[in-house]
């Protein structure tokens, strides 16, 4: 066999310098790692060095075995050097952008929004909650006897035009107040009962900026021995201070509801002036939101309860009427719209 | 109710009072002022001025240039237009600075070369009536240069007030005079009440009689006979004072009926004598189907019970409500009989309510008029009645001792009092002292008998009968600020205790509202997060769009509805809802997405359930990260998922085969809480979107909370966490579109080898590289046994009968 046409030393040394500008000239860990087999695999020019073992006198041969040792290392070496560099190179490209723009709008979902109604409805039965109401419902289509007669109403009585009624074909009518609730909740407990009601109500009226056919209220009902008025004017203060979250005085005019002896009309220090007199209060310094009262010893003989033993206080507010005031919303009617731009506001 | 300050004056002392400690007070007892309003607005610059010369204007035909007498010495020059302008004329002079009530600022100025320094005004100009044909007259007796305001009357004020049903009282001048003295301390005043300007003649009965046939009707009936009657304009003080609590003027008897109804809060009604068929009056029962022309023109059948009043031969007025045509007064009539009654006021009630007729006289009747003040009310509606004669120089002579026929005596009602219930009530301790004074001011009278009071109330108060009521007059004017503020002692916050043995045989359903309302904040607030915005709608609806929803045609209906689209109460929320996604997508809303909360009423009437439903349309979200996602059903059935989350109570999506209308038959399932189905979820049928003009695909779901709440949640059970290897496997499954996921799941999770923990859906995919029909559901089984970790033959048996069992029973085929 003849002798390889370059001694053993060029061969060498043509590996090393081809494995440097091959490694040098890789643009990527891929390219570099594919390249590697290229020298450093089981075929690769390493490896074919070695298999010329047999074509090398044996004298020289442990020499020949340390040079392709060597340059196996140098070969390694340079791997090293030009992965380094490479990773290097795209630290540097990945720091260098592409910018990302964190100004725009972040992804995530939607975000929905509860009603101002049911805000103010959840934010006034959250206060009565601190004060030991438990919450009590009652059906909407009613009965004569529950929405009136018990609550003292006598049947054609003037006070009921106070609340201009829908009846229906079967005989019942749309409760026009919570008050209601009170005659069931009477009915099925035994005193004490200290209760709120929330629910929407029904009267008669032609829908415009301030009137609603159809509107919601909450009720609340103490019944206990020894309940005065003065019990009702505290909780009241507190309710309202807890409800607006302000030191806000109130004011109890006389007033009349059939179910209630003597019956108020509450008056609170305007929440937008603080009593000095603005455009909301009419410049009284007082806005109206809620009537009240004893609750009267018909009512109470209507659900059986001995008036000598025991008495209450019961008052009810409107809760469009203070989203409003809360809101500064000018019209009742966007309450019903659901118009996803008013809505919106509320999130 | 309007009420004058002038008029109030004749009767309580209000001098030194200001308007505004006047309207405190009425209002802080109880009787609400609402506004309160000057008459004399504009009219602050407006003098008696008298025409002393009118000369041709030289510029212009139709103007007169005048020199004006306006009380300051040296005439005045103003240019004027109207036909009337006459030297001589006493009339109405706006002086420069002044903005009269049509709203004119009257300015020095120069009309065709002539200078003119003020206008002379049209009643019409100084906001008076309706007369601009020329200059308001105003005659000889008005002093040149004084304030014109007071010489016509008009320097008053006028409160607005409301007035509760049980104050019928205060529905009157002297009623609120009293109120007045009693909140303020002031004493009445009794204006001169001497019959002036006529002539008594004789005796009422020589020229009319009266019969009360129904005294349950009618418990007191005066009447007043006058003969020589004239028919005028009534004097201006009394037209003035008519218009200023809003009565328009009409003639000189009409006014005066009307102004002792406001003075007195006592209705009259005035017959013709002449016409009154054997000059006899009947108060009786109406006979059904009995017709009768009232004043408006209307011919009304009357019903058993209305109360009448008839002469001799026929209906004449339906009593407290509306006169008869054929007595009316006109402006031939010479001789009237006045009626001053007592009328029950649930008879009077009714037929107003029946007829639709309520007039300021029924109003009052209903609310109670006192039949004890009726012999003052004849005294001074003769006294008011020679008045306004003698001002058209009339002098009627009013027959003797007035018919006063009392057919069923109503005592005063006598309340036994227990001293110590103020205190008991109100909590707050008033002084025996203070109690006497205001009885004394309210006009009670009493006895004191140790703890007990008997406390006299006069009838016109009707309201106070009981204890309690006498608790709130003292309350109402010890004032409720003086109330200290406590809190009720107990304890709150303890589970109530049912009654036993209702008193009232009533259907009482008691509500657990603690747990429905504890799922109705969680599925609220799910809803909010999942990116859905609550809407609150009306209990009722439009029956054609409730049944394009439902399919179902009954309901709770209304009798008495405001309109059409409001006659029935709903019977699902989606209704409402999909009004609200045609509301939004009219407005250009690119993303619709509402949930509501609230009460469905099915036809029969047994309950309201708590229900949820939702709607989407149009984007899924605007953000430029998802441009281009549109809502489809399976967002829904996303949210339906969450909302079962929420709740403790896994909902699951089965195939439906039949459901309610809105659902289209290629997108819908059925919602089930275990075995119960509690709800549907899909896109909405088109055919019921036409029913709200939407052409936009929109998709929805309606919950039976109610149901949901009723039913128990599963409790919560710890499972141990397995200390085993699990492995995955995968299957893509080349099946028939139309087989549901469920079905696949429920095959899944009857295999029986224990080993699967889990199947997860982790591609779906139908396309062009698929047989039609078809479509490749790819899952990911999880395998793992408690005891130990799998071999991979155990793993590869699991899967194999997995894969065989899916592809056996579901005829589906592996990818």
């Amino acid at each position: 066999m003849n002798a390889p046409s370059l001694s053993a030393s060029e061969m060498l040394h043509t590996v090393i310098e081809e494995a440097k500008s091959v490694f040098a000239s890789a643009q990527s860990e891929e390219t570099l790692l594919h390249a590697k087999a290229r020298f450093l695999g089981k075929t690769g020019s390493v490896a074919g060095l070695m298999s010329r073992m047999r074509e090398i006198p044996p004298a020289e041969r442990p020499g020949f075995g340390q040079a392709v040792n060597a340059a196996k290392d140098q070969v390694e070496a340079l791997l090293q050097e030009n992965l380094l560099r490479l990773r290097a190179e795209a630290r540097a490209r990945d720091l260098a952008g592409p910018f990302v723009d964190l100004t725009l709008p972040g992804r995530r979902a939607e975000s929905g929004a509860v009603h101002p109604l049911r805000l103010v409805e959840r934010k006034m039965l959250a206060v009565f909650s601190e004060m030991g109401f438990e919450v009590a419902l009652g059906p909407e289509v009613e009965t004569d006897f529950h929405n009136f007669t018990a609550l003292n109403f006598p049947p054609d009585h003037p006070a009921r035009d106070m609340q201009d009624t829908f009846l229906t074909t079967d005989g019942r009518l749309l409760r026009t107040h919570t008050s209601p609730v009170q005659i069931r909740t009477m009915l099925a407990n035994e005193p004490p009962i200290r209760i709120a009601a929330p629910g929407a109500v029904y009267r008669c009226d032609t829908l415009d900026m301030t009137h609603s056919p159809n509107f919601r209220q909450v009720e609340g009902l103490v019944i206990d021995r020894a309940v005065t008025m003065a019990d009702l004017k505290g909780t009241l203060l507190r309710f309202t201070r807890g409800l607006f979250e302000r030191e806000l005085e109130i004011r109890l005019r006389p007033s009349f509801f059939p179910f209630t002896e003597p019956s108020v009309e509450v008056d609170v220090q305007c929440v937008f002036c603080g009593g000095t007199g603005c455009r909301v209060c009419k410049h009284s310094g007082w806005i109206e939101i809620l009537g009240a009262g004893m609750v009267d010893p018909a009512v109470l003989a209507s659900v059986g309860l001995d008036a000598e033993l025991f008495g209450g206080f019961a008052f009810g507010i409107g809760v469009e009427r203070v989203a409003m005031l809360f809101y500064g919303v000018d019209d009742i009617r966007h309450f019903y719209e659901n118009d996803h731009r008013f809505l919106s506001q509320f999130a | 109710m309007r009420a004058s300050w002038n008029w109030l004056a004749e009767w309580v002392d209000l001098s030194g009072l200001t308007a505004d400690e006047v309207s405190r007070s009425l209002t802080t007892a109880g009787i609400e002022v609402e506004g309160m309003e000057r008459l004399d607005r504009g009219l602050e610059k407006v003098v008696v001025a008298r025409i002393v010369e009118a000369n041709p204007h030289p510029g212009a035909d139709k103007l007169r240039v005048c020199k004006v007498d306006d009380g300051s010495g040296t005439l005045r020059q103003v240019v004027c237009g109207a036909p009337n302008a006459a030297a001589g004329c006493v009339v109405p002079l706006a002086l420069p600075g002044a903005r009269i009530p049509n709203g004119l600022e009257v300015q020095p100025t120069s009309i065709r070369g002539e200078a003119s320094h003020g206008m002379l005004c049209s009643a019409k100009e100084l906001g008076l009536g309706d007369d601009h044909g020329g200059l308001m007259m105003l005659g000889e007796a008005f002093a040149i240069g004084s304030p014109f305001a007071a010489a016509v009357g008009l320097d008053d004020l006028v409160f607005e007030l409301s007035v509760t049903p049980n104050r019928a009282d205060c529905l009157s001048i002297v009623g609120l005079a009293k109120e007045i003295s009693a909140c303020m301390g002031r004493p009445l005043l009794m204006p001169a009440n001497d019959a002036l300007g006529v002539v008594m003649g004789e005796a009422t009965s020589t020229f009319a009689t009266v019969e009360v046939a129904d005294a349950e009707g009618c418990s007191r009936y005066a009447a007043i006979v006058a003969h020589g009657v004239k028919v005028a304009p009534s004097p201006a003080w009394m037209q003035r004072r008519l218009q200023a609590v809003g009565q328009r003027p009409v003639s000189n008897l009409v006014d005066l009926t009307n102004y002792v109804l406001f003075e007195q809060g006592q209705p009259l009604h005035a017959f013709d004598l002449d016409a009154l068929a054997g000059k006899k009056v009947i108060v009786r029962s109406a006979k059904a189907g009995e017709l009768l022309e009232t004043l408006d023109g209307t011919s009304r059948e009357l019903a058993e019970g209305d109360l009448v009043i008839c002469d001799a031969a026929r209906p004449i007025a339906l009593a407290g409500v509306m006169g008869g045509a054929n007595t009316e007064i006109s402006d031939k009539t010479t001789s009237v009989l006045i009626e001053v009654a007592h009328f029950d006021r649930m008879r009077v009630r009714r037929t107003a309510k029946r007829l639709k007729m309520r007039s300021e006289a029924s109003y009052r009747f209903e609310r109670g008029v006192d039949p004890h003040g009726i012999p003052t009310v004849v005294s001074r509606t003769i006294a008011l009645l020679g008045a306004s004669q003698q001002a058209c120089g009339a002098a009627p002579t009013v027959a003797a001792n007035p018919i006063d026929l009392v057919a069923r005596p109503i005592a005063h009602q006598v309340i036994a009092y227990p001293v110590a219930m103020t205190e008991r009530v109100l909590g707050m301790a008033v002084p025996e002292e203070r109690v006497r004074s205001i009885f004394a001011s309210l006009g009670f009278s009493w006895e004191e008998q140790g703890a007990i009071w008997t406390v006299t109330v006069p009838p016109r108060r009707s309201d106070v009968e009981r204890p309690i009521d006498l608790v709130e007059e003292i309350g109402r004017l010890v004032g409720f600020d003086a109330l200290p503020a406590t809190l009720p002692e107990g304890r709150p916050g303890e589970a109530p205790v049912r009654r036993s043995g209702a008193p009232v045989a009533q259907e009482e359903q008691p509500i657990q509202t603690r747990a429905q309302l504890a799922l109705v904040e969680a599925v609220r607030d799910t809803s909010v997060r999942l990116g859905w915005s609550e809407a609150v709608n009306w209990g009722f609806g439009e029956p054609s769009q409730l049944t394009a929803v439902t399919g179902e045609h009954r309901f709770v209906t209304l009798s008495n509805p405001l309109s059409a689209d409001q006659s029935v109460m709903r019977t699902t929320l989606l209704a409402g809802l999909l009004g609200n996604v045609a509301h939004n997508l009219a407005r250009g809303s690119d993303r619709v997405a509402l949930f509501e909360l609230g009460a469905r009423f099915p036809e029969d009437g047994a309950s309201e359930p708590m229900t949820y439903a939702a709607v989407a349309a149009g984007e899924r979200a605007r953000g430029w990260a998802s441009a281009g996602q549109r809502f489809d059903a399976h967002d829904l059935a996303g949210l339906v998922e969450a909302v079962g989350v929420a709740i403790g109570r896994p909902l699951l999506l089965r195939p439906l085969e039949a459901g309610p209308a809105w659902l289209h038959p290629a997108a819908r399932a059925a919602v089930f809480f275990g075995s119960t189905l509690v709800g549907h979820v899909g896109r909405i049928h088109p055919a019921t979107l036409d029913a709200f003009d939407i052409t936009e695909a929109v998709f929805a779901c309606e919950i039976d909370l109610a149901l949901l709440a009723s039913l128990s949640a599963p409790a919560v059970r710890f499972s141990r966490l397995s200390r085993t290897q699990d492995a995955t496997r995968d299957v893509a499954l080349l099946i028939d579109a139309s087989v549901p996921f469920a079905t696949l799941q429920d095959c899944v999770a009857g295999l029986e080898s224990g080993l699967v923990e889990s199947v997860r859906l982790f591609d779906v995919y139908a396309g062009d590289r698929l047989p039609e029909g078809k479509r490749s559901l790819a899952l990911r089984v999880t395998y793992r046994s408690p005891e130990s970790t799998l071999t991979d033959a155990e793993i590869e048996a699991a899967h194999a009968a997995v894969v065989a069992r899916l592809t056996g029973e579901l005829g589906a085929t592996t990818r």
